[in-house]
């Protein structure tokens, strides 16, 4: 029955919903303001003046004299290289594997338990490990990031090929397409879906583990390390500029995702009806 | 999931089962044992040695009351934490959609940023001690589950809500009968991602503050060189987490027993 | 969420409708004035005007899509009407009124899948303040009145759907309201099970006196059930005609239906559904 309760009618027009965006955005640009406000005046007390925190007119000030600085975007390119470099090999060695294990039924029993057991390993426990192997290095960073990322990417692949739709391939022979239409309009689509959502968690995992990698490994020229560097040599300005700057690291990646999702899948059930 | 006969049990079929699940890690343990036998290498000593050490300093030795037992006690202290927070604030999110929409910037970038950037912070603020660690695991935990407790509070069936409002629920009884079920499948969802974050957070706290806990154990051994405590800290740990990932799983079919009998039961053909 | 006051015990009417007594002098227990709705700028009801009287069984009918639900929603308190008034008990209802029991269309979704049968009924009445045995005791009677014995302790999705509808009926029973507001409620279920189920609703009413308002799409339905039969037609919908229908007190599924009358009111009404109406008959 009822979606809202006791209201009088609403008209789901264009111009209702126009304004319910400009408001939105009203609100949320309100709540950016407030939290910077927060922010400010929190630097300002006792337990902040002894932790040394800036506001957010030091920090912001400081990333911008810091987008000036070579250092800044050697180290902003090394962790994206990394970041993407660790998602490549997960891609090419996790999404294969994935769908054979899931084709076969005696592939996935058997893989159950090591893959069950690996995954719940904290990738940064491993940390220590690798910096014995590789030393303080972004090939260190690089395999501790593909420890951890490929197990999403892993596990939505045996659920894609465990879950292929034999309808639909029986329409597409019915109707004769070729090989190479039906991986493209059948195959690749369908297999997609099921993956799409570990692909997505797999970036996200990617970039907080090579950060967290770097920072841990002190790995040298990367973010985590200017982020290390910036705390032990009492530098609070830089050290909150390079925390905004993986915070939009973050929030671009995230939002290139909800891009590419929208473009991708928008024929899939789980997207239509957004608003 | 193989069909089982419903009245009787198949024990054949089970005892397959169980050897089809248990041949790969079995050989894998002998393969490695036996590939590693006679190691000299440093950083990759003998299956044999490792677990022995293992033995020593863990169960012998008392290590699991000395190390572990602390970090669990983190891990649970910031995890109850952080599944409160989330579950009430994203309770109240979830049923005032302005609040949620209004808050989304903050949620976002809170969900964006990696933990780790958060650690030279907290240090700054609260040093290296507990409070540190505590603060951490709670505040990057709070996180997937509250985010999940709002995307299963808003889902929550508009027919329900329709028949607690014309029955006069009361508000209480609404939220303990009504939403916290209604969104506990996505709620757990959201606590399985949140364990899954507090005990990495918790071994990168420990791996950078004061003495104590298995994720320093681990830091130090590999600092001071020895390989062998540091593969036995690796391997504690990964039974560690994995045996709390299957008391959760156990716990969340005991509180989801409906949901998980309900889902087979429409899967298995009745209505 | 709307808070409201917590609920006394309603009037409740034990006994049989007294066969033969004339109904012009019961009293009006929902007072349906002049009843609009439009969502923005398209207007859905216009002009709405009914008397339900107190123990009277009216079914609203109109083909899919007028707006039953809506004017259900607006009975209900879900909605408030864009104009004119919904008046129940002497009280206007701008939210749902204690003493009006609601059972929905898709009892799947209406009835919780967490409790049990038992639990399901007694949540209400918990809310209502009542005690632990007088609640279990009402539960029991009310699963007795439905004909549903021994699956008190099963969970919904246990229980077949025409067996989950009657749990959602005992629901409202065991609420012991003035009247039952009835949305398409046998719509999702098989012809015999809402067979069944229509003449359960009967009896209910028969023997507790509480009024139903039942909406439904399905002609013969309502014609059978009802005491009268609001019909709603056209766009925006307005009540082409409030249709009395004198098949006598005790309905039977085949001797009622194989009545003349009956083809007759059924005729009429399918009429007026299918012809656009000029005008509101109030």
């Amino acid at each position: 029955m009822a979606n809202e309760t006791t209201t009088a009618g609403s008209a789901p027009s264009d111009s209702g919903l126009k304004r319910a965006a400009y408001r939105n955005l009203l609100l949320q640009a309100t709540t950016v303001g407030l939290f910077f406000a927060a922010w400010h005046l929190f630097s300002l007390s006792g337990f902040a003046v002894r932790a040394e925190m800036p506001g957010p007119g030091g920090s912001l000030a400081r990333l911008w004299e810091l987008l000036f600085t070579g250092d800044y975007w050697r180290a902003l390119g090394t962790t994206v290289r990394s970041w993407a470099t660790a998602l490549a090999i997960c891609v090419v060695v996790g999404i294969p594997c994935g769908l054979l294990i899931g084709r076969s039924r005696r592939a996935f029993d058997s893989t159950k338990f090591v893959i069950d057991f690996l995954r719940t390993i904290p990738s940064l426990a491993i940390v220590p490990l690798t910096l014995l192997l590789f030393g303080q290095t972004v090939t260190m960073v690089v395999v501790v990031c593909c420890l951890a990322a490929v197990w999403p990417l892993l596990i939505q692949s045996i659920y894609a090929g465990q879950h292929a739709d034999p309808d639909l391939h029986r329409v597409a022979r019915s109707f004769r397409l070729g090989w190479m239409d039906r991986i493209r309009y059948v195959l690749v689509p369908e297999a997609l879906a099921f993956i799409w959502p570990g692909l997505r968690l797999a970036v996200t995992a990617a970039l907080l583990v090579t950060i967290g990698a770097e920072l841990v490994g002190s790995a040298r020229g990367t973010l985590g390390y200017r982020l290390l560097e910036a705390q032990v040599l009492n530098q609070p300005d830089t050290l909150y500029a390079y925390v905004l700057t993986a915070c939009a690291l973050g929030l671009a990646v995230n939002g290139a995702l909800t891009l590419i999702q929208r473009r991708l899948l928008w024929w899939h059930p789980s997207m239509r009806g957004r608003s | 999931m193989s069909g089982k006969g419903r009245n009787g049990v198949d024990v054949p079929g089970r005892i397959l089962g169980f050897l089809w699940n248990a041949w790969l890690p079995v050989v894998l343990l002998c393969a490695i044992w036996f590939a590693s036998a006679g190691s000299q290498s440093f950083f990759f000593p003998s299956l044999e040695r490792v677990v022995a050490a293992t033995w020593q300093i863990w169960f012998a030795g008392g290590g699991i009351v000395t190390d572990l037992v602390p970090s669990l006690m983190r891990l649970l202290a910031g995890y109850a934490v952080a599944v409160l927070a989330g579950i009430l604030f994203g309770t109240i999110m979830g049923l005032v959609p302005v609040m949620e929409v209004a808050a989304r910037p903050v949620t976002e970038a809170a969900r964006a940023v990696p933990g780790a950037a958060l650690l030279p912070i907290s240090m700054m603020f609260f040093g290296t001690g507990e409070a540190m660690k505590l603060s951490m695991i709670a505040f990057i935990s709070t996180w997937p589950i509250l985010l999940n407790t709002i995307e299963g509070v808003r889902s929550v069936d508009p027919t329900l809500r329709s028949v607690m409002e014309t029955y006069h629920i009361r508000p209480w009884h609404r939220f303990r009968y009504g939403f916290l079920p209604a969104a506990a499948p996505q709620v757990f969802a959201g606590a399985r991602i949140s364990f899954a974050v507090a005990v990495a957070v918790m071994v990168i706290v420990e791996m950078f503050g004061t003495p104590g806990g298995i994720g320093f154990f681990i830091r130090h051994a590999q600092q001071t060189f020895q390989v062998v405590p540091m593969w036995t800290g690796l391997v504690m740990l990964g039974f560690f987490g994995y045996a709390l990932n299957l008391l959760f799983r156990v716990l969340e079919k005991r509180i989801l027993h409906w949901h998980y009998a309900m889902v087979a039961h429409s899967q298995g053909g009745q209505q | 969420m709307t808070r409201s006051a917590p609920r006394t015990r309603s009037d409740f009417h034990p006994g049989p409708l007294s066969p033969g007594a004339p109904m012009a002098q019961a009293e009006t227990i929902l007072d349906i004035s002049d009843v609009s709705f439009s969502y923005g700028s398209l207007p859905v009801l216009r002009g709405l005007n009914c008397r339900v009287r107190k123990g009277e069984f009216l079914c609203i009918v109109g083909p899919s899509g007028t707006g039953k639900t809506t004017l259900l929603q607006c009975l209900a308190g879900l909605r408030l009407p864009t104009g004119g008034s919904v008046v129940f008990n002497g009280k206007t209802v701008t939210e749902p009124p204690a003493a009006l029991a609601v059972v929905f269309q898709d009892y799947s979704r209406s009835l919780m899948p967490w409790l049990t049968a038992e639990d399901n009924i007694t949540l209400p009445l918990r809310s209502a303040g009542i005690d632990r045995d007088t609640r279990r005791e009402r539960a029991l009677r009310a699963l007795e009145e439905v004909g549903l014995v021994g699956v008190e302790k099963k969970y919904p999705w246990q229980l077949s759907g025409g067996m989950q509808q009657r749990v959602a009926i005992a629901r409202a029973l065991a609420y012991q309201p003035a009247a039952i507001i009835m949305d398409e409620p046998f719509a999702s279920v098989d012809a015999q099970t809402r067979a069944d189920l229509e003449d359960l609703t009967l009896r209910v009413r028969d023997h507790f006196g509480i009024t139903v308002v039942l909406v439904t799409h399905d002609i013969d339905e309502a014609v059978y059930l009802a005491d009268r039969v609001m019909v709603l037609s056209g766009r925006p919908a307005t009540v082409a005609d409030l249709v009395d229908v004198d098949l006598g007190q005790q309905r039977d599924q085949i001797e009622t239906k194989a009545m003349p009358e009956f083809a007759r009111l059924r005729s009429h009404i399918y009429r007026l559904i299918r012809r656009p109406a000029k005008g509101g008959v109030g």
